[in-house]
């Protein structure tokens, strides 16, 4: 229905020809994906959608770099693909199964979830954690930024006519943790606020941690504070309740009808604490195991 | 514009325009058995299977289906000849209003059709696509599991 | 004269003559649904799965603004766009006061509202109404009419529509109520109502203990399935017809009669298969304005909601303020009870009287308490409009008092059972409050003759295991606590004294019969079971009664589906109607057979002589049909009910509580419920688990919430929530069968009373895992955090 003004529909069997159709001056256009955000909310100025379903980049690709995951590439082909189903102890995969519906899995996309970037969209936060990178494609060259980057940036990244290829998740260190861990109403219910954590140690101390809290803030929110904190320290209980509390006391977050912004802040620290314990606990029985 | 695809195991060349909706453009074809429950992907109760996936046909648009196959109730049984699924359905008692029925149906046998012997978990997962208000979901995911075990058993 | 005699109708209510005393050959057996397999196809069996030639779209136009007058309102723009075939304004059509539900006459609730208005009073009321060519052309039709408004002050919160200076809703002079003495618009009150029983000043003065509390339920809505849809056309003698997805086909005739100003032998309500009611379209929500559009069009017109469109300008549960003040004995027993509730209907007053009524008609009657005092006031607020919601302020009265009940046992140190053992209801019983309650007039006095709830509450107990309750003590280290809580739970079986159902049945010539019913069967299976209550009477299969429902030109007079009675006062008339065919049918297999009526038994779809002659059913309509003393074996009856033959249930759940975050995850539920004699036991089930999926998400997570100028921020499916399949408890139902004399075959009512029992056993619950109580649902994360924190301060 917002889609009213819609006159064109492309389908692309080539990138450039994808890219030139998004480059045209006079004609609005869109690039589609699954649709399941773009049908769904409208987009009312479009006159001409580029439907990216036959540029193949839907395909998932282990390589030296990482793990290569095509834009167009579904939210279930996450969960059921070999590589991203056993990536970093099926982590990725889990979090795409809890993020929607399977009949919205089998149609959205993992270049959808880049665009929409939602705050509590778990696998958005899980591929942050993982420190993914965006590979970006325009008539004139391709280049590759992270995917933090991307997500605070993304209008001034999509503004001349631009295409998502797909997202690199780099390859993990030995002795690292995952966690995610989420407040919500009911169980199947969008977080009020989720925190993806990730860290590596080596020789019992923090060499690497991400921390990204959703659910405080418009988009997903990198707590380097935090995480700087962490580095080259020794994991306890202590720390990372200190950890937790200093990520209450950084964040500001909104109200709206799931939970107030207090609320919000005060669970940031339960969110926080327990991811990051989840990924600690994961390091320890990795290094027992 | 005019699209090719196959609906039902019939290639069909339908013309549709592209801001149209599958889910509109299915009703107005009389593939009543389609249903309308939102506008955003959220109820899923418009299912239908796109190459033998379920997806919500109101965020699709009728341009994306060019080439690929479609399956809706209406290519499943008949009443002399249920499938399995509606079989199993009309027997557990899994059918209220009815209005969620054929979505369910079509999501499960996507299923079944790529894991034939879910665990009760994965049949909640797909089911969970499909908002239904009267059944708690008890009897629906009931109906999915007793006929995977008949044909264990067969 | 005497047909309601509670005597008359105990023996009426005696298996007839011929049907084997050993047992019943279709009732209490699982019977597959007679309409599961066309809708298992997929079949268009919907109001929407239907078009006629030349047909429109009709789209209204909704208002963005709480309260305002129409300065000016132009649909010119809109009237000249190619396609449009009319816009309605309140400057087209005649402002004739109605109400918008669907109950009996005279029509207890207030008729306050008109088609279309000059006024509007919530995001999401009606200002105007477009009929076009397609829904594209209706939908840019609608952005095309040009409305100047005058915003007024709006009121959204309960308490402050009765401040002094709160501004008055309806303050146009024509509104009224057919109920004196209860409607006061000029103070924004909606309903009133006070009654009581018995003396409150000596039930008070002879308590050991007096205990008060104020309990808050939210306003929720149905999500129905199937948003609220229907097709108007002129038929070719110039009647208006009209397909529509509604549970009262009959009451929405004789509503719109008034409003297009019509005699009712002028239109036609067809009602097909419905995609989910639950109260929701116990309402005229879209009927009368598409009517308008297809006599200002003379062409047939469509309306639909969509889905945002549903969640505003649908209908919605009554939120409720309900302050408890009860006296206890030393011995535990209740001296007197007082109910006050405070509710709004949102911006019009659909279902304002009796839903409260309704409220305290439950929850007053549940225990034994001779003083007792019930008052209750409903105001106009700004929000979207509160109307019938499966359960009909059972949740919200059944709530406040069953964590009362658990409150008031904690502080004497009572287990929560024992308690209410010793003051529920017994057989015998009256209930102080009947003959006040009548739903606008006097009502029935009400001895209670049937009651599973001692039976329920000891099997839900078990299942449950409510023993593990004291056992339940905390993991040290583990934030999760786990508790388990409960509630004892009555309903009604349709509405005793008014409620009526007509019922017609005949015999084809291959022995099959039609029975042809205005009861309307919304999806909870009821045409299953009022042909299982004919097939027990002719001693045939199911599958050879063939039920239509329902069309008010073809099947007689139904008050339609409410008050769960489609069982009790419908299945009352199927089976008057089909008993009187059974004698017909006796009579001339007598003359077949040369035996005496009397002796003839119907059995296997045959009759029987004494001396074992038989003959086919379809021998039967042959020879009635068409070879001697030909006639049609056919049959009509109608039923009424002065009895409520109350229902009873007690449902438990078990918990876990994060006591960090707040989050509750309800791990099972348990319904055990006293319906009488269940005819068909799946139907029983279906209606448990789905009642218990719409009351988990009253207990947890539904809320409607408004921003500062009243408009709805949840009003998504992905941001409302309704439970989904991999989300649900585990659930189990127990169901203890009784014999109700009032009842067809001893049965009594199942489809609403699941609903009641799941928020506050999910409250008590919490107070188990936590001894924190709410008083307020639902428990969200949020709340619930918010009272462990605060018990810690």
């Amino acid at each position: 229905m917002i889609l009213s003004h819609l006159i064109e529909y492309h389908c692309p069997t080539d990138l450039n020809e994808a890219l030139r159709l998004l480059s045209r001056p006079d004609v609005a256009t869109v690039p589609l994906g699954g649709g399941t955000s773009l049908v769904a909310d409208g987009v009312p100025s479009a006159q001409a959608v580029v439907d990216l379903h036959n540029l193949g980049l839907d395909s998932i690709e282990a390589a030296d770099d990482g793990l290569h995951i095509g834009a167009m590439v579904t939210l279930q082909n996450v969960i059921d693909n070999s590589h991203s189903r056993s990536l970093a102890r099926g982590f990725l995969a889990s979090v795409a199964r809890r993020t929607t519906t399977r009949n919205v899995r089998n149609a959205a996309t993992v270049g959808g979830t880049l665009v929409s970037a939602n705050s509590v969209d778990e696998l958005l936060l899980a591929l942050l954690a993982l420190d993914a990178q965006v590979v970006l494609a325009d008539m004139s060259s391709k280049r590759c930024i992270s995917l933090e980057d991307f997500v605070t940036h993304t209008p001034a990244h999509l503004s001349q006519a631009t295409l998502i290829l797909g997202v690199v998740i780099p390859p993990l260190p030995t002795g690292f943790g995952v966690g995610l861990e989420r407040v919500a109403r009911t169980p199947a219910d969008r977080p009020i606020v989720a925190a993806a954590a990730f860290v590596a140690m080596e020789q019992g101390r923090c060499e690497a941690a991400r921390l990204i809290l959703g659910g405080v803030a418009r988009l997903p929110v990198r707590l380097t504070a935090v995480e700087t904190r962490l580095l080259g320290r020794v994991f306890n209980d202590e720390l990372i309740a200190e950890a937790a509390e200093t990520a209450k006391s950084i964040v500001v977050p909104f109200s709206d009808f799931r939970a107030s912004s207090d609320y919000r802040r005060e669970m940031a620290a339960v969110v926080c604490r327990r991811a990051l314990q989840v990924a600690w606990n994961q390091v320890r029985s990795e290094d027992r195991g | 514009m005019k699209i090719t695809f196959v609906i039902n195991e019939e290639t069909e060349t339908w013309d549709v325009s592209p801001d149209d909706i599958f889910l509109d453009v299915l009703r107005h074809r009389s593939y009543f058995g389609v249903k309308r429950g939102c506008e955003d992907s959220s109820c899923g109760l418009c299912t239908v299977l796109l190459d033998g996936q379920a997806v919500n046909a109101c965020t699709l648009l009728a341009a994306q289906v060019n080439g690929r196959s479609i399956t809706t109730i209406e290519g499943l049984g008949t009443r002399d000849h249920l499938s399995p699924l509606q079989q199993a359905f009309v027997e557990c008692g899994a059918v209220q209003c009815g209005y969620c029925t054929p979505a369910m149906i079509l999501a499960a046998k996507a299923l079944l059709d790529t894991c034939p012997e879910p665990t009760e978990a994965d049949v909640r997962d797909t089911l969970s696509s499909v908002y239904c208000r009267c059944t708690g979901y008890v009897k629906p995911v009931e109906a999915v599991l007793r006929l995977m075990r008949q044909h264990q058993g067969t | 004269m005497f047909y309601n005699d509670p005597d008359e109708m105990l023996r009426m209510s005696e298996h007839p003559e011929g049907i084997s005393r050993d047992g019943f050959h279709t009732v209490g057996q699982r019977a597959t649904r007679l309409d599961a397999i066309k809708l298992a196809l997929g079949k268009p069996a919907f109001t929407d799965d239907y078009t006629l030639p030349g047909m429109l779209y009709g789209k209204l136009l909704l208002s963005p603004h709480a309260h305002a007058r129409i300065k000016r309102i132009d649909a010119s723009r809109a009237r000249a766009l190619p396609g449009v075939h009319a816009v309605l304004t309140y400057q087209d059509i005649p402002a004739v006061r109605f109400t918008t539900a669907g109950q009996s006459h005279p029509l207890p609730s207030p008729l306050d509202t008109v088609s279309l208005d000059s006024k509007v009073r919530f995001v999401g009321d009606r200002v105007a109404a477009v009929a076009a060519e397609s829904l594209e052309i209706a939908a840019e039709a609608i952005r095309l009419i040009e409305v100047e408004y005058e915003e007024l002050p709006f009121v959204l919160e309960i308490e402050d529509a009765l401040r002094p200076d709160a501004p008055i809703i309806h303050d146009e002079p024509d509104c009224t109520a057919n109920i004196s003495g209860s409607y006061f618009p000029e103070r924004n009150i909606a309903a009133h109502f006070e009654t009581q029983a018995g003396d409150l000043v000596e039930g008070f003065a002879r308590a050991w203990r007096v205990f008060e509390a104020e309990y808050r339920v939210p306003q929720v809505t149905h999500v129905l399935p199937e948003p609220h849809v229907c097709i108007t056309w002129w038929d070719e003698d110039d009647r208006l017809v009209i397909r529509s997805a509604t549970q009262v086909p009959f009451h929405v005739r004789r509503i719109l009669g008034s409003i297009l100003e019509l005699p009712e032998k002028r239109i036609r309500v067809i009602k097909p298969r419905i995609g989910g009611g639950f109260g929701g379209k116990q309402e005229l929500v879209l009927e009368d304005i598409c009517a308008h559009l297809t006599i200002a069009t003379g062409r047939p017109v469509r309306m639909a909601f969509t889905r945002e469109e549903e969640f505003i300008a649908g209908r919605t549960r009554h939120p409720q303020i309900i302050r408890l003040k009860t006296g206890v004995a030393r011995d535990g027993t209740l001296t007197a009870m007082e109910m006050y509730i405070l509710a709004t209907t949102g911006a019009y007053g659909s279902h304002a009287l009796t839903v409260q009524g309704n409220s305290g008609a439950k929850a007053l009657a549940l225990y034994r308490c001779p003083n007792q005092r019930f008052a209750f006031d409903v105001v106009y607020t700004n929000r979207p409009v509160a109307g019938a919601m499966r359960g009909y302020g059972g949740p919200q009265g059944l709530f406040a008092l069953e964590v009362h009940m658990d409150e008031i046992a904690a502080a004497l140190g009572l287990d929560p059972i024992e308690f209410r053992r010793r003051n529920w209801v017994r057989v015998g019983d009256g209930f102080p409050l009947a003959e006040a309650l009548g739903e606008g007039r006097k009502g029935y006095p009400q001895p209670l003759r049937s009651s599973g709830l001692s039976q329920c509450v000891e099997l839900g107990a078990k299942a449950i295991g409510w023993h593990r309750r004291e056992s339940q003590t905390a993991e040290s280290h583990s934030p999760k606590r786990r508790g388990i809580g409960m509630a004892a739970l009555i309903h009604g079986s349709g509405i005793p004294g008014i409620d009526m159902g007509g019922a017609f049945i005949k015999i084809n010539d291959d022995g099959s019969f039609n029975l042809l019913v205005g009861a309307t069967d919304l999806g909870t299976g009821a045409d299953t079971v009022l042909a299982q209550i004919a097939a027990e009477v002719l001693g045939c299969p199911v599958e050879d009664i063939i039920v239509y429902a329902a069309d008010t030109d073809l099947t007689p007079f139904d008050k339609g589906a409410y008050a769960s009675s489609t069982v009790f006062v419908s299945g009352g008339a199927v089976k008057k109607a089909t008993e009187d065919v059974a004698r017909q049918i006796k009579a001339v297999a007598a003359q077949m057979l040369e035996a005496s009526p009397s002796d003839i038994r119907l059995a296997d779809g045959r009759v029987v002589s004494p001396d074992g002659d038989s003959a086919t059913l379809r021998e039967v309509a042959l020879y009635a049909l068409h070879v001697a003393d030909q006639h049609q074996i056919m049959g009509t009856a109608s039923h009424m009910s002065v009895m409520w033959s109350p229902p009873f249930a007690a449902q438990f759940a078990e918990v876990e509580v994060d006591t960090e975050t707040g989050e509750v995850r309800v791990l099972k539920v348990v319904t055990a419920i006293d319906c009488g004699q269940p005819i068909n036991p799946d139907g029983v089930e279906g209606q448990i688990d789905g009642g218990v999926h719409m009351a988990l998400g009253y207990a947890l997570s539904e809320e409607m919430i408004y921003d500062q100028a009243g408009r709805l921020l949840d009003g998504r499916i992905g941001d409302y929530h309704i439970f989904r399949a991999d989300e649900m408890p585990s659930m189990e139902r127990i169901i203890v069968p009784t014999v109700d004399p009032a009842g067809p075959f001893g049965a009594k009512a199942a489809a609403e009373i699941p609903t009641d029992g799941v928020a506050p056993a999910v409250v008590n619950a919490i107070y188990a895992a936590t001894g924190v109580r709410l008083r307020e649902i639902p428990a969200t994360p949020e709340r619930v955090w918010s009272a462990l924190r605060d018990r810690e301060q």
